[in-house]
């Protein structure tokens, strides 16, 4: 039986454009489950990023819940939703979003700051470990300006999971990489989620999809169709491709 | 049509900047032109009015018995004097109003019709100048500040031949001595009181002594005669000996104008100083902008050129839309100048006893924005030279990197103060961007801890002191030369009641130096004399200070010898050195009782006591009176009106200067926000993603603020420390503080420094306001 860590009801989004409303999600009814590495599928403009950012609770849902456990994000204030990003969630971006000014090092380090239940001695050690896992270690002093875009993402990744948190958004975060950091990046998030880590990925990229023990198609701000995976093997890949092509197929995708 | 085009579009965009821009030279320009034209309109006004009663170029106050025929004859035969004009007078001794007594001399004359009065208001000049009945008179308004008198309230003058009382009928504008900044003043009485005094100074000096009656003595200057007012007094006095034999006093028209505006001066020229650094403070906030804006908009620009837009286009295109706030705020403090001027004025009027005309002069106040204008256009040419080195391919293709540095200041970022460390990174690795922000920072604390020691002076004992000020809470005048027993009874009588901190015992006179003449005080004991900067004071009879104003006025240097001359002595006197003095406005020299012997002149014939406990000096006053009222006329000293004026003259600029201060701290500082917070908009995002609240952010943007007011606030400090004193004694020179001697207290250091710092980091916390207003949505790339 698995558990649910975050689930949406009757979920709506939509935006005043030109004086229409434009509908982007949907009444969506969606629950995700702790230990899973989902991925949102869909073509672009589906509304993928809209769900990912309004389930995080970094947007607010028109109408509908989110729930995180017994709390809906959309009754919480700015005050708890930040506390939430700095103990529970954890994100990582397409474009990184490094402070530009902040050592990688301290980059990972200044999110577990903001969580007062561990030391200083304690956050810097967990970073150190990050970037030894992460291959970045190397680099710590570096700004992100003097490092590759694949060692920024990295950093990234580490940044996000520094303070152990529950649920990982990942918004598609191999999107700005070539393909060898996306690789490395792509085997990073299995790596984690292998140890524990739910994840949330949006990514209309295949061999990003083909990590995830569960793939939600979105089209027109619904969720069309549900896949769940066994966990990721690299030397069944090419059986796991065939298996989610046909059912994107399926999707009409 | 294309530039005006971009121009609508850069200010609609740049909405923060035009509007800070329109604040600043709104301040500045109001300000200015209501300064400018105040004092303009004082000068212009005693100048009207001593045309108006038709002054001469000189005027000497001179003993009837002094003011011969062949006297009269000698001057008339100058080449260089066109006409004279005696007025008749009567000098008194002491005269009291109020509770208030003085012994400064007050000359009681008929009235003229060429006189005007003030209406009750003291807002205009009545049509017509009513003639006085008996026991009336009118005063110069120097009078009213000085006796805190009202029409209606009586006026007892002494003379040496009787005592008479008068009721105040009204103030009448007097241009010659009638300024709060004069001691003697013209008193105007009726016809038949003069007659009255006259009859009982005839009756009473039957043997013809210089006792009462004298003369106020117009000289006018030939049309054709080149030599200005110092030195023709000069070449007359050598020519017929009208200063050294027989003057009391003199003034040239020159100096009149000289003491009547000498505060309104003062005022106007630290008030102007400040402006013109406030302009600096603009043209860099100017040149701050500019630079970030050519930084952020950098592709765009790329674009107008590869568009066809030359530099030349692009450069006016920025050039205006800065102009266009700078003339749009000008044009608006113009019009805010006429009230202020109004107001200005009539804040003059109780120290200038003239009052002046409330309108600006528009062509004059126009020159000034125009001044201000070209300086912006020409400094905005400057800055727009780099557009000339803009690529359109390198900007289109890789944009402007992002200029942070590696900075060797990179402090760790600590936990336990997680805002302040991130903070100090921000700043110390955009160190640049807040350059002009701590020059800003370092302008204001300067000149706001300038002003606030030129008013802490006025309260520091030992400052004036310093600075060559006597502090007397006694003052006492004998009936004649004192004897050394008759001062040492005096001063056991004093220490009964409380210790004597100082004792100064003198005599003063208006002697010639060279032929000038000038104000000697004559020193019993010369080691009593402060405010020696130079050399010592006199230690023989021969010896005599003088001070730099004297120095400079009469081309004197340290060991010259000079020749004094007191009614028929002259004696040769060697400098021995310069000292400083604010009597007379820094004209004065001083010399040993011994030196006075050499030149007839008696010592001691007054005395002024500064007491370890003040609140004695009534008390000691009355029993000094009473004990030896016989032999000396006691007066406590207490801070008359005018002493009150320029204390609250002093209150009021400081006011003006730290309330200007303040107002720019939040201009500037809504500017610098505002383009930070455009470039680190996404920063913010990142951070909010990461769960820093808004309430962090703030608190960071606003700690970052309070390192660079830190910062500018050392820098200013130092900057105070080095100028302050060559400032305040460059502006200051007018009323002979040469020396300026800076009391830096820890007050007066602490107070600017923790005003400026709050002022920064209240002001970024709350322009930072808009960090609510950022969505972390925006980090996403749709």
């Amino acid at each position: 039986m698995k558990h649910t860590i975050l689930s949406a009801k009757d979920l709506c989004k939509s935006f005043a454009h030109n004086g229409e409303q434009l509908h982007i999600l949907s009444h969506i009814d969606l629950e995700l489950y702790e230990g899973d590495f989902t991925v949102i599928m869909g073509a672009s403009g589906s509304g993928k990023s809209t769900l990912l950012y309004t389930l995080s609770g970094m947007d607010r849902a028109t109408a509908g819940q989110v729930l995180y456990g017994d709390r809906n994000l959309a009754d919480m204030s700015e005050k708890k939703l930040a506390g939430l990003r700095h103990t529970d969630f954890g994100f990582i971006f397409q474009q990184m979003h490094l402070i530009s000014n902040l050592s990688l090092f301290e980059n990972i380090a200044v999110s577990g700051y903001l969580n007062k239940n561990h030391t200083t001695s304690e956050i810097n050690t967990r970073a150190n470990e990050l970037m030894e896992k992460m291959g970045i270690l190397h680099v710590k002093t570096h700004l992100p300006s003097q490092v590759s875009g694949g060692e920024q993402q990295r950093c990234a990744i580490a940044r996000a999971v520094i303070h152990q948190p529950k649920l990982l958004f990942a918004d598609e975060p191999t999107g700005a990489l070539n393909r060898k950091n996306t690789t490395e990046v792509l085997n990073l998030l299995t790596d984690l989620n292998a140890n524990g880590q739910s994840i949330l990925m949006v990514t209309h990229d295949m061999r990003a999809t083909l990590r995830a023990t569960r793939i939600l198609y979105l089209a027109d701000g619904a969720i069309m169709g549900e896949l769940s995976l066994p966990p990721y093997q690299a030397e069944e890949e090419k059986s796991r491709e065939a298996q989610v092509n046909a059912w994107l197929g399926s999707m009409e995708w | 049509m294309e530039i005006l085009t971009l121009l609508k579009a850069n200010i609609r965009y740049r909405k923060g900047t035009f509007f800070s821009l329109f604040t600043l030279m709104l301040i500045i320009v109001t300000a200015m032109t209501a300064i400018f034209n105040a004092t303009n309109n004082e000068n212009q006004a005693v100048e009207q009015a001593l045309q108006r009663i038709h002054a001469g170029d000189l005027v000497v106050f001179i003993h009837e018995s002094s003011y011969t025929d062949e006297l009269q004859a000698s001057l008339l035969a100058q080449d260089t004097v066109e006409n004279l004009m005696a007025i008749p007078a009567f000098w008194t001794v002491s005269s009291e109003a109020n509770g208030t007594k003085s012994y400064e001399t007050a000359f009681l004359r008929k009235l003229t019709p060429d006189y005007r009065i003030l209406n009750e208001n003291l807002t205009a000049h009545e049509k017509e100048t009513p003639s006085l009945d008996k026991g009336e008179i009118y005063v110069p308004l120097g009078v009213r500040s000085k006796y805190s008198c009202e029409i209606g309230d009586t006026i007892h003058y002494t003379t040496t031949f009787g005592e008479y009382d008068f009721v105040v009928k009204g103030f009448i504008e007097e241009p010659n001595n009638g300024s709060a900044t004069m001691g003697w003043k013209q008193i105007f009485i009726s016809d038949s009181d003069f007659a009255q005094i006259e009859d009982d100074y005839r009756q009473f000096n039957t043997d013809n002594q210089n006792v009462g009656a004298m003369y106020i003595l117009h000289i006018y200057k030939a049309s054709d005669c080149t030599l200005s007012d110092v030195k023709w007094k000069q070449q007359l006095n050598m020519d017929t000996g009208i200063i050294d034999a027989t003057s009391m006093g003199s003034l040239t028209k020159t100096q009149i104008v000289h003491y009547t505006g000498l505060f309104n001066q003062i005022i106007s020229s630290i008030l102007m100083v400040f402006l013109c650094l406030l302009f600096i403070i603009v043209l860099i906030v100017i040149g701050h902008s500019l630079s970030t804006s050519i930084e952020s908009d950098y592709v765009n620009l790329g674009i107008l050129k590869a568009q066809g837009f030359t530099t030349g286009k692009l450069q006016i295109v920025l050039m205006l839309q800065y102009l266009f706030a700078e003339i749009a705020g000008a044009a608006l403090g113009l019009l805010l100048a006429i009230p202020l001027t109004t107001t200005l004025v009539q804040l003059y009027l109780p120290i200038t006893a003239i009052l002046a005309d409330h309108t600006i002069s528009l062509g004059k106040s126009l020159l000034c924005i125009l001044a201000l204008l070209l300086i912006s256009t020409i400094i905005l040419l400057l800055l727009t030279q780099k557009l000339g080195t803009l690529s359109p391919v390198r900007a289109l293709s890789a944009g402007q990197p992002e200029q942070y540095f590696d900075s060797r200041f990179r402090l760790p970022i600590s936990q336990k103060l997680l805002s302040g460390s991130l903070a100090f990174r921000q700043f110390t690795s955009a160190a640049r961007r807040y350059l002009a922000s701590i020059l800003i920072a370092a302008i204001l604390v300067f000149f706001m801890l300038t002003i606030t020691v030129l008013a802490n002076m006025a309260d520091s004992k030992s400052a004036l002191e310093a600075m060559g000020y006597m502090y007397s809470d006694c003052a006492i005048y004998f009936q004649e030369v004192a004897s050394e027993q008759e001062l040492e009874d005096m001063e056991a009588v004093i220490e009964t009641l409380s210790p004597i901190d100082k004792a100064y015992y003198m005599n003063t006179r208006y002697i010639s130096i060279n032929g000038y003449e000038i104000y000697c005080f004559i020193w019993k004991d010369p080691d009593m004399i402060g405010g020696i900067t130079k050399g010592r004071a006199p230690l023989y009879d021969n010896e005599v200070l003088i001070t730099e104003i004297v120095a400079k006025e009469l081309d004197l240097e340290l060991g010259d010898t000079v020749l004094l001359a007191c009614g028929n002595f002259r004696e040769e006197f060697i400098i021995s050195g310069i000292f400083q003095s604010t009597n007379d406005t820094g004209l004065v020299i001083a010399i040993s009782a011994e030196g006075g012997d050499r030149l007839d002149i008696p010592c001691p014939t007054s005395a002024d006591f500064s007491f370890v406990d003040s609140s004695k000096s009534q008390e000691i006053t009355d029993v000094l009176n009473e004990e030896f009222g016989d032999i000396l006329d006691a007066t406590a000293v207490e801070t008359d009106s005018f002493t009150g004026l320029i204390r609250l003259a002093l209150d009021a600029m400081t006011a003006v200067i730290y309330t200007f201060s303040i107002l720019f701290a939040l201009v500037v500082v809504y500017m610098v926000c505002s383009k930070i917070f455009i470039k680190e908009r996404i920063d913010i995002g990142i951070y909010k993603a990461l769960g820093f609240t808004a309430l962090s952010l703030r608190l960071q943007f606003a700690f970052r603020f309070l390192f660079v007011a830190g910062i500018g606030s050392i820098l200013g400090t130092i900057l105070a420390f080095l100028f302050s004193n060559r400032l305040l004694n460059s502006l200051l020179w007018a009323i002979g503080i040469t020396n300026f001697v800076a009391d830096f207290t820890y007050d007066t250091i602490l107070i600017p420094i923790l005003l400026i710092c709050l002022s920064f980091f209240l002001f970024a916390y709350l322009v930072s306001g808009k960090i609510k207003r950022v969505e972390v949505r925006e980090l996403v790339t749709e």
